[in-house]
This record gives structure tokens, C-alpha cells and sequence, in this order.
């Protein structure tokens, strides 16, 4: 039961992956149409929340993919504020409010009537676009900088130990090559999984806090933190 | 008045290449709604990125809305330089050079493509900014006559547009203002005050009025065009809400769309009704744009 579990969970990291990536594939800057709503995601909240971003016209400027169309726009796949933004916390202050004041041509107009819900699901879709445009980012590096376990350590014991122990860490390192375990240490298949609504999901704030930790890291991880973390990871063995 | 034979001998032949002309001539798309010119700034297609590859589509899609009228921005006409391996410096250089040295030919090929469609190109829209050369600006100039635009447009502030009082007026065209909502930068077109300093400094200066930024910036609309209409060329048709609020369709933001677009067919002004809008939709381009243009179309029902 639980392989079963373990290879659903990757297939749909798969569709997943392969779908996110076929809509980057459509978003080309020289020829054919956007399509802002594809591909429909196997997630219902987050392909609302993806409409929501659309119907407010985000994505022209920022990109549905955070990749910033309008030359003018933040770029929300780098910048500090989205990588702090806990639930639209940051990300609804400026929305409400706008940025009048700027030295750009056109200020980010404010969006002060929106719902507390649509608010919350431009914020969603923010992050999860987020998620996915660094991981790819993250797992394109293939030349990136050398890993010192040494702050891999520092940064785990900072950063994962509340919630793994270091005896985990073998178990997982000898389970992955290398090119599985940083996927792995980028998104766990938990990070992919449709959230259920069943009560007893609802509740489990083991599944809920593990994915919104996994999700924190990955928008915020430089390449040099996951080569340090790879490192320690490694030298576990 | 009578005509000798002689006389009607005369005019015939007068007409003959005149009707000659007009047998090659396409028929052109007629989207004038009860005296108001309408066309498009296929910015709207936001869909549709804004490419000499995608030229062929957009034509095609103003077609389906029965538009034909276009401010044509430069990015629809022009090559790109830009790419993996090319600093910004690099591909901005190879664009000036093509610039000056590009033939009215490639131009009139793409007016043709236009033409064909029965689509006239009105503007030509273009940033110019202070790295642009003379004679470069020049080559714009001539570029926007080459395919039959009356004017050169882009998002420029005063500072620009005082550069460029000599130009226009040396290619036979207008220079268009156009306004953002940007009201804490002093050189920015934002307000009508900046449209004064602006249209004072060139009779070959036009407005066009965004009447979607205008109202974010708390600017009244029908008063701008009540005191300014002998200087406008066209305005930007869209929706915002006012405090630099988001744009909405038609009708749900607080410009007064419907007042505009009857006060133009009114006073019989020759000022063009160019559909732009920014604001999101779940729909395609091309519904979009049909949508807010039948909105346009029972305002002047």
C-alpha cells in the first residue's frame, strides 16, 4: 500500500512536471498565442487560484508562469518580499494598496476591492508559480557552486532538523542517487500531492506544515544552499 | 453648371486612373459606428505576443472583430536582436543600425499585408527615449511614413517630447502625447496640466488621451476632451477605477466610456476611439475585444 502510495505520488510529480513545463513550452516571446489557463491542473483550488491571478490581469505583466512580460513589472519568481510572504500576508499589503509612488512609467495600480478569498488565491498562485519556476531553475544548475557539508550541516540544523532527525537522512541518501535526492530535497512527492479534504486531512498539521515548510524553502533556496545541503546530505552516507 | 463635350472628354479621362486605382484596391474594413472612427491597439490581444511572427495572426484576428483601424506598435514590424549571448548594449546597437539602414520597401511590405486585410495603419507606436540618435529618430519617422501612418506615438514625458518638436513636422505627421498615471514623476504625461506644457510646445503635437490612465489619475475625462478636442488624435479606450485602481471591463470601472464615444459622434470630431484596455479575463483575445467593442457599439446605438 504504501509503494503504491509512494508511486502515485511520483506519477503525478511527473504529470505534473510535464505539464507545467509544456506551459512555459506555449509562453515564447517571438511566436503563436498564450494560453493563460493551461494546463488545467489536477488541483481545483490551484487552477482557481490561477484564474483568479488571470482574471486580474497579473499575468499580463508578471507573467502566469512569473516570468515578467512587461519589462516594467517586479519579478516575483526572484524577488525578497514573495519569498517572505507567509498566506499573502506582504503579498495582499500590495495589493490592496498598490505602489503609487514610483519612478517607472506605470504604477502597480491597487486592487483594493478584491476579497480577502481572492486576495488569498493571487497570493496561492504567486507561490505555487514560484515553487515550480525555482525548482526548474534549481535543477537546471548543473555546473553550480561546490557544496561545504560543513554549512549544509549549519543549514539543516537551522532549517529541516524540527522536523527530521539526522538518522532519516540516512535512510533517504541511501535510497537516491544523487539526481533524485536533490529533486527529492527540492520537492518532496508530498509538495505534489492534491491536499485532500477529508476531516482527518484537514487536521493533520504534520502533512500541512511539512508542505508549507517544503514550499519556503523551495522559493527561497540559493543554488549555493542546496549544494552545501546536497553536501552534508551526502557525506552522511 | 453644364459640361461642354469637350469638357466631359476631359474628365472622364481624368477619372480613368483614378477608377483604375480604386478597381486594385481592396475594400477596407469599415468600423466607424455612427461617426466614430474605432480601432485597436493590439496590446489588447494579450494573448497574442506583440511580433513580426504573430503579424500575420493579428491581422487575421482584426478581421474577426471587424476592426480597421491600427496603432501598430514598432515590435509588429521590426526584427528582434535580441537573444541568448547578446548584452542588451549589443542588440540595442544592432537595432539602431537596422534602423538606419532598412528600406522603405520592407516597410510598404508590411503595410501591404494591412492593406490586403482592408486595415489601415493610424499610428505607429514607438518608445523613444534618450538613446535615441537623431538620426534615428528620423528613420522612425520615415519608417511611420512608409507604412502610411499619420503620426508617431509612445510612452515618452516632456523632456522627450521637447526633443522631438523639430521632427514631425519635417515628415509631414503629427507626434502623439500619451498619458500614464503616473502622477509622482514631473516629466510624465499624467494630468491635463502636462498635456498643456506638452501640446504648447508643437502644433504637430496631438493628444492621446488614455482614458483608462487618465481616470486613475483622477483626471476629468469629458472636460480634458471639452477644452483639448482640436488637439487630440485619438484616445485610448479602456476601463479603470479611479486612485490608481485596477483596470475593469467596460462599464465597470469609473471612465465615462459611454459619455466619451458620444460626445465624439456629437461634435462630429475626427478623434479615433483606439480599443485598449489591460484589465484580466478568462476569455480569448479575440472574444475579449468583441466584447468591450459591442459594449462601444450599443453606446452609440
Amino acid at each position: 500500500m504504501q509503494r503504491r502510495i509512494q508511486l502515485y505520488a511520483f506519477l503525478l510529480a511527473v504529470i505534473v512536471t510535464a505539464t507545467f513545463a509544456g506551459a512555459q513550452e506555449v509562453e515564447r516571446p517571438t511566436g503563436g498565442v498564450v494560453d493563460f489557463l493551461a494546463p488545467i491542473l489536477p488541483d481545483p483550488v490551484l487552477q482557481h487560484s490561477k484564474e483568479t491571478y488571470v482574471l486580474y490581469g497579473c499575468a499580463y505583466c508578471h507573467g502566469v508562469d512569473l516570468k515578467v512580460r512587461n519589462g516594467e513589472a517586479a519579478d516575483l519568481m526572484h524577488s525578497g518580499l514573495v519569498g517572505a510572504d507567509d498566506h499573502g500576508n506582504l503579498i495582499g499589503g500590495i495589493l490592496r494598496h498598490g505602489i503609487p509612488q514610483t519612478a517607472k512609467l506605470s504604477p502597480m495600480p491597487q486592487f483594493s476591492d478584491l476579497s480577502d478569498q481572492e486576495i488569498s488565491d493571487i497570493a496561492r498562485w504567486i507561490h505555487y508559480a514560484r515553487q515550480q519556476g525555482r525548482y526548474a531553475e534549481l535543477m537546471a544548475a548543473k555546473a553550480g557552486p561546490t557544496g561545504n557539508a560543513a554549512v549544509g550541516k549549519t543549514y539543516f540544523a537551522t532549517n529541516c532538523s524540527t522536523c527530521h532527525a539526522p538518522a532519516d537522512l540516512v535512510r533517504i541518501v541511501t535510497k537516491y542517487d544523487v539526481p533524485t535526492l536533490k529533486a527529492q530535497v527540492l520537492r518532496p512527492a508530498l509538495l505534489e500531492i492534491v491536499p485532500s479534504f477529508k476531516l482527518d486531512a484537514l487536521h493533520d498539521t504534520k502533512q500541512i506544515v511539512g508542505r508549507q515548510r517544503h514550499g519556503a524553502l523551495l522559493e527561497n533556496y540559493t543554488a549555493q544552499d542546496v549544494a552545501s545541503l546536497m553536501a552534508y546530505l551526502q557525506s552522511a552516507k | 453648371m453644364m459640361l461642354t463635350r469637350r469638357r466631359f472628354g476631359q474628365l472622364a479621362l481624368a477619372g480613368i486612373p483614378g477608377l483604375a486605382m480604386a478597381q486594385t484596391l481592396k475594400p477596407r474594413i469599415n468600423s466607424t459606428i455612427n461617426g466614430v472612427q474605432f480601432g485597436l491597439q493590439p496590446y489588447c490581444y494579450h494573448d497574442l505576443p506583440m511580433t513580426v511572427e504573430n503579424r500575420p495572426i493579428l491581422i487575421q484576428r482584426m478581421v474577426q472583430n471587424g476592426l480597421g483601424i491600427v496603432e501598430l506598435h514598432a515590435t509588429w514590424v521590426e526584427p528582434r536582436f535580441t537573444g541568448p549571448g547578446v548584452s542588451p548594449e549589443a542588440a540595442r546597437e544592432k537595432l539602431r543600425n537596422w534602423r538606419l539602414t532598412a528600406s522603405p520597401d520592407y516597410y510598404r511590405k508590411a503595410k501591404q499585408d494591412f492593406d490586403d486585410a482592408g486595415i489601415s495603419i493610424f499610428t505607429y507606436y514607438i518608445n523613444i527615449g534618450d538613446n535615441n540618435t537623431d538620426a534615428e529618430i528620423d528613420a522612425i519617422f520615415e519608417a511611420a511614413k512608409a507604412l502610411g501612418a499619420k503620426g508617431v506615438i509612445g510612452s515618452y514625458g516632456l523632456a522627450v517630447a521637447h526633443r522631438l518638436i523639430p521632427f514631425p513636422g519635417r515628415h509631414g505627421m503629427f507626434a502623439g502625447l500619451h498619458n500614464h498615471d503616473n502622477l509622482s514623476d514631473p516629466d510624465s504625461f499624467s494630468n491635463e496640466a502636462s498635456f498643456e506644457k506638452g501640446l504648447a510646445m508643437s502644433p504637430n503635437f496631438k493628444a492621446t488621451l488614455d482614458v483608462r490612465h487618465f481616470t486613475a489619475a483622477n483626471g476629468d475625462c469629458l472636460a480634458f476632451l471639452e477644452k483639448h478636442h482640436e488637439r487630440m488624435s485619438s484616445v485610448h479606450l479602456g476601463d479603470r477605477r479611479k486612485n490608481n485602481g485596477r483596470s475593469t471591463p467596460f462599464g465597470q470601472g469609473d471612465a465615462p466610456i459611454i459619455e466619451i464615444l458620444r460626445m465624439i459622434r456629437d461634435n462630429q470630431w475626427p478623434i479615433v476611439a483606439l480599443l485598449e484596455f489591460e484589465h484580466g479575463t478568462l476569455r480569448t483575445g479575440v472574444e475579449e475585444v468583441q466584447v468591450e467593442f459591442d459594449y462601444c457599439k450599443r453606446a452609440l446605438a
